[in-house]
């Protein structure tokens, strides 16, 4: 029997997350009404470091989300992003609510969310969404480690080049929507060293950096100037079965 | 202090109930941890899981080239290691014994195979735990970006000790350099710093605090924010 076009439109909908893409359907159909559709902005902020998480995130294709530590002074650097092979918002999954990170748009566009406490009323009656999602916080929590290592002995060149390739791998976008100001913040260094940095790679000819659009020219010279955390922590996810 | 062959000073095993205990106890067993035993290393299979008694395990991110930094430190509040409380028995990180340690260990098919099997209540007190977990690695992850060497040394001093519950404790250059992801010169030389101002004495690998307030305030921010953390997660 042919599908239904209802059931093909959430089959296609849940497609739109790789998470979301593994539920079986018969228990995706279920969930389905407590998603919500939203778009997200460049920079927009989901969650400060502290707050009590609403809700989790579900990016679609071509939408990422950054995961950022604070400290008193001011200071902040990323610590993992996510795409459509994950989500952001675990703190409800662990029995907690309160959000270890900042989270915010970094490529702005659509997402699914679900109230926090719809989601955990889900997965106390679905275990295996709940260790599908389980799998995907040790994959994130993979990533800040090898991130906390990587922003301590890293340059900031070899750091750049690793957040281009983990940033093409998670959209389509053949050029990316960029300012200084923003990926110096992720970065955790001042604006100059930014610039700097980007005029080194973009005389190489490895990448091209023009009034705030950033694109890759050639991924595999980008491969060789970052460093080994890029390819680390894919082995993790590929291990994990995220990728 | 309390004999070390009583299972519950491991916080996670005593919150479990009596009845959860009893299944768990058949397949507990008691060992020594000897400072620079290896527990697990990234992508390997970890057979044995182990409940902390006493001493310090550390956790470290590593690299190919020898670089490494500590992202967790565990004590009597947890166990080696987390990814098999969320359904994966691979290692993501290199496990290394900071301290001699006791613990329980379990074989860590069985202990999965519990955990899942396990009340709402234990599962709960595992779930803190992670997120516990969660916070140290989010927290390392700032400091070691954000705060200089003195502080950061000061802070796993204080880490230490508050762990083992002793002002005492031996440590290599080699090991703090591991930890703190810094070249050893540069810890001797922050090490030096802290001696000189009578704050520590460091000797042949012995550490020994002699001012723990001159400390603290040296410390960066976050081991206050983590030893709230630590006292919240002990009190529930």
């Amino acid at each position: 029997m042919a599908p239904s076009p209802k059931r093909r439109a959430v089959r296609q909908e849940s497609q739109q997350n790789r998470l979301l893409a593994q539920i079986p359907i018969d228990v995706y159909r279920t969930f389905a009404p407590e998603l919500e559709a939203v778009s997200l902005h460049q920079g927009q902020v989901i969650c400060e470091v502290g707050d009590r998480v609403k809700h989790l995130y579900f990016p679609s294709k071509n939408t990422m989300l950054s995961l950022l530590c604070t400290s008193g002074d001011a200071s902040a650097v990323e610590v993992a992003v996510t795409g459509w092979e994950g989500f952001a918002g675990f703190a409800p999954l662990l029995g907690a609510d309160i959000s270890p990170h900042q989270v915010i748009a970094q490529i702005p566009g659509a997402a699914m969310r679900i109230n926090a406490r719809s989601m955990q009323a889900f997965v106390q009656e679905h275990p295996n969404v709940r260790e599908l999602l389980l799998r995907y916080v040790l994959a994130v929590m993979v990533q800040i480690s090898q991130t906390a290592l990587c922003n301590r002995v890293h340059s900031v060149e070899e750091r750049l080049a690793r957040w281009a390739l983990v940033n093409q791998d998670r959209t389509e976008h053949q050029q990316l929507p960029l300012t200084h100001e923003f990926l110096a913040r992720m970065l955790g260094v001042n604006r100059s060293t930014v610039s700097l940095t980007a005029a080194t790679l973009q005389r190489a000819g490895v990448v091209r950096y023009r009034r705030g659009t950033f694109s890759i020219l050639n991924r595999g010279r980008l491969e060789e100037v970052a460093c080994d955390c890029y390819r680390i922590v894919r082995e993790h996810y590929k291990r994990l079965g995220v990728i | 202090m309390k004999s070390t062959a009583s299972p519950f000073q491991n916080l996670v095993l005593a919150s479990l109930s009596r009845e959860a205990y009893l299944r768990f106890s058949p397949h507990l067993e008691m060992v020594s941890l000897r400072a620079g035993d290896v527990l697990s290393e990234p992508g390997l299979i970890a057979d044995n899981a182990y409940f902390v008694n006493s001493g310090m395990i550390s956790v470290l991110a590593v690299l190919r080239d020898g670089d490494s930094l500590e992202v967790g430190i565990i004590g009597r509040e947890g166990l080696v290691d987390i990814n098999m409380l969320l359904g994966c028995r691979t290692s993501l990180n290199r496990v290394i014994v900071q301290v001699d340690a006791t613990a329980l260990r379990i074989k860590s098919s069985v202990l999965v195979r519990l955990y899942n099997d396990s009340s709402a209540q234990f599962r709960a007190s595992g779930q803190r735990y992670i997120q516990y977990r969660i916070s140290q690695i989010s927290q390392s992850a700032i400091c070691s970006h954000a705060h200089g060497i003195e502080e950061r040394l000061a802070r796993w001093l204080l880490m230490t000790a508050d762990t083992v519950n002793s002002e005492r404790f031996d440590l290599t250059h080699e090991f703090l350099s591991q930890m703190l992801g810094a070249r050893r010169s540069s810890v001797s030389i922050a090490a030096g710093v802290l001696s000189e101002a009578g704050i520590i004495t460091y000797r042949r690998g012995h550490i020994q605090i002699l001012k723990r307030r001159s400390l603290e305030e040296l410390a960066c921010e976050c081991y206050t924010i983590l030893k709230d953390e630590h006292a919240a997660l002990s009190r529930s």
